[in-house]
């Protein structure tokens, strides 16, 4: 625990078996107060699964669920005080805009004229000023999503949970409403559990990260150390571009530590403690791999042959191998004369050691 | 060469295609029922009728007290819509969105076999379970309960209830699991997410989204209750006397206006209540393909 107040959410070893298919197993996470947390992994990893559990809408096989310290495993969605904000919104379609934002306040026992001020509140908050007498089924992508949004905030919930929250919306739509969604959660102080297999998204948005693969937390961290400090080999390679290689170290405690991978030395940081003969994996990232003059002063360093160029604007991709043949990414800002001239001949890489992650390997 | 005669002449195209089933809907479906209207304003003669424009036969649905047997036909079709309405909604709100996909076809199933049976050994099958010696009565009294048969369970309007509802409350489910489809799961989740109790999500989210099925369900078994004799006939015994038998009696014995004239009001009011479903219903909404 990060500080000492009472976690809003704290899953323990939570279990969810649909027959013989294990969608989530043995999860246990905390959601600390007004923190905006992201359950990111591939499909079918069991993050919808996740969410809904904690929404009340599926009930655990095994494991307990506590809100801001209550065990709610045997409540129904609506005795419990999270709002959820559904992948295709799920807008009544029967009512209009204003019947929609001020559904969740019938169940408060606010009377009609209570009811419209705070929805008209609401949709102010979320921009759609004046809509309030439209029918849903009139507005656009964007607007259905923002009105979804004020009908589960409108109500004050303390936990907003979001299942793909901006899965429907197209490429710019979707940017701006990650801004506005930070915005609106820092603005509220509340919590925000995020369901989103976009890592970008995740990056941008989250306070921290819950990494999920086949129903297992990987990690959970920043954005920040999920990118830089990934800890497992699955979370290396899920988020952003990782060049992997699997070797051997072959030094330690001499001062530095170095791993030897199909007959090439790498250098690895020295804070990494790893045994003689460990099997590992080093990881580094596409766009900490310099060329050229950059490399002077690296330890890792490397005359490589360059396989192919991807020029893609801001940077360019260099696909090379090394002399044993393993082949790595690189990404560099684009020069306007590099021509493909490059391409199979020589150059030089390398990268700062402590710009490298290093892993156990994991069986597999 | 094909695609081209098609474009230029498609409209008359698609014209000539359509004109064989809309004469076939027209010369069928609609001009007997506008001569049914029509000539139940013309006078009786011995054996048919002469084009002589008379409102006798609705005079004589007032006077000769026929519209005592039209009223009773009403009620009693209408409280068997009702009670197929209270009992078919939840049979088909379990069948839809309880049951697991696999049991689902089987329960929809025994809901149809009934149909693969003549309707008149259909109806008659509730003789052997309502009659004296039938299967409740003996149950009872196996039971102990009643040491006596029950006799007022048959040949009485009891008995043409029941006989009606068991016809056609399929025609009530069907409908309205339908129009139950059509409402996601999540917007069931999503009322309940927002703090309403099942109770108010059934009546504010669950029942106005399908009351297209509701209507076309109520229509479709109030329709068939209103047209059909052999309940009246097998269960309803000597003293039950529908509109449908009375029409039959009349066109017997030749008294074609008089039959006429209960078949407009009939249809009149069928017509008004499918006017009031697509008006209020969205009945037509059934129909549309799911998004
Ligand atoms: N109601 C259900 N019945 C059976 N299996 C289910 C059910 N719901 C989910 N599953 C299974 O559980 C696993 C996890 O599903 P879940 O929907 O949680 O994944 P997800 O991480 O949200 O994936 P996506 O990114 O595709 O939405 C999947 O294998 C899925 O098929
Ligand atoms: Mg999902």
């Amino acid at each position: 625990m990060q500080n000492n107040t009472q976690p809003d959410i704290y899953l323990r070893n939570l279990c969810k078996r649909f027959g013989d298919i294990i969608a989530v197993q043995n999860l246990t996470l905390e959601v600390h107060k007004g923190e905006f947390l992201t359950l990111l992994g591939p499909s079918g990893s069991g993050k919808t699964t996740t969410l809904r559990m904690i929404g009340g809408f599926e009930k655990p096989t095994e494991g307990e669920i506590y809100i801001q310290g209550e065990l709610v495993n045997d409540k129904p969605p609506n005795k419990r005080s999270t709002r959820t904000v559904f992948q295709d919104l799920s807008l009544f379609p029967h009512m209009t805009v204003g019947e929609n934002i001020g559904y969740g306040l019938l169940f408060q026992g606010l009377n009609k004229n209570d009811r419209k001020n705070k929805a008209l509140k609401a949709l102010e908050l979320v921009g759609l000023e004046g809509l309030y007498k439209r029918k849903v089924t009139t507005l656009s992508g964007g607007q259905k999503q923002r009105v979804a949004l004020a009908r589960a905030l409108v109500t004050q919930p303390p936990i907003l949970l979001l299942d793909e929250p901006l899965g429907a919306l197209d490429e710019k739509l979707r940017e701006r409403m990650q801004a506005e969604l930070k915005n609106l959660h820092q603005m509220l102080g509340i919590s925000f559990i995020a369901v989103t297999h976009n890592q970008e998204e995740a990056l941008t948005m989250s306070d921290r990260i819950a990494i999920i693969n086949k129903g297992r937390l990987e990690q959970v961290a920043t954005p920040r150390e999920i990118y830089e400090n990934p800890k497992t080999e699955f979370v290396a390679d899920f988020i952003g571009l990782a060049n992997i290689l699997e070797g051997e170290i072959i030094e330690d405690n001499t001062g530095v530590e170095k791993l030897l991978s199909n007959g090439l030395e790498y250098f690895i940081p020295t804070k990494d403690k790893f045994n003689k003969g460990d099997n590992v994996i080093l990881m580094v990232r596409p766009e900490r791999i310099a060329i050229g003059d950059k490399v002077k002063g690296y330890k890792n360093s490397f005359s490589v042959t360059v396989r192919n160029i991807l020029y893609k604007g801001v940077c360019s991709e260099f696909y090379i191998s090394f002399d044993n043949d393993q082949e790595m990414r690189i990404r560099v800002e684009s020069k306007s004369f590099w021509q493909d001239r490059f391409t199979g001949g020589k150059i030089t890489i390398g990268w700062d050691e402590r710009d490298t992650v290093v892993l156990k390997r994991e069986s597999k | 060469m094909k695609t081209k005669i098609g474009k230029s002449k498609g409209s008359s195209l698609s014209f000539l295609t359509l004109l064989p089933p809309v004469l076939f809907v027209i010369i069928l479906g609609v001009l007997p029922l506008i001569l049914i209207i029509i000539w139940s304003f013309f006078e009786p003669t011995e054996y048919w009728i002469k084009p002589h424009l008379t409102i006798a036969a609705y005079l004589k649905f007032i006077t000769l007290g026929r519209y005592i047997t039209f009223v009773k036909t009403l009620r009693v079709s209408i409280t068997v819509t009702f009670l197929a309405l209270i009992i078919g909604y939840p049979i088909a709100y379990f069948i839809r969105k309880v049951v697991r996909e696999k049991f689902r076809n089987i329960l929809l199933f025994i809901f149809i076999i009934p149909f693969f049976l003549s309707y008149i050994v259909r109806v008659f099958s509730l003789r052997l379970i309502l009659g004296r010696y039938g299967v409740i009565n003996n149950v009872l009294i196996w039971m102990g309960l009643i040491s006596v048969p029950i006799e007022g369970l048959l040949f009485n309007e009891f008995a043409v209830h029941i006989g009606l509802l068991s016809s056609y409350l399929p025609f009530m489910i069907f409908p309205i699991v339908l129009s139950i489809e059509r409402v996601g799961d999540s917007t069931i989740e999503a009322s309940q997410d927002l703090g309403a109790p099942f109770f108010q999500t059934l009546i504010r989210v669950i029942i106005p989204l399908t009351k297209p099925g509701i209507f076309a369900g109520c229509i479709f078994v109030f329709v068939s209750s209103l047209g059909t004799t052999v309940e009246w006939d097998l269960l309803g015994g000597v003293s039950e006397f529908s509109t449908q038998q009375m029409l039959e009696s009349l066109m017997m014995a030749l008294k074609f206006p008089s039959a006429f004239a209960i078949s407009t009001l009939i249809l009149a009011i069928t017509i008004c209540a499918l006017l009031l479903g697509f008006k209020y219903a969205k009945m037509g909404k059934l129909f549309e393909t799911l998004e």
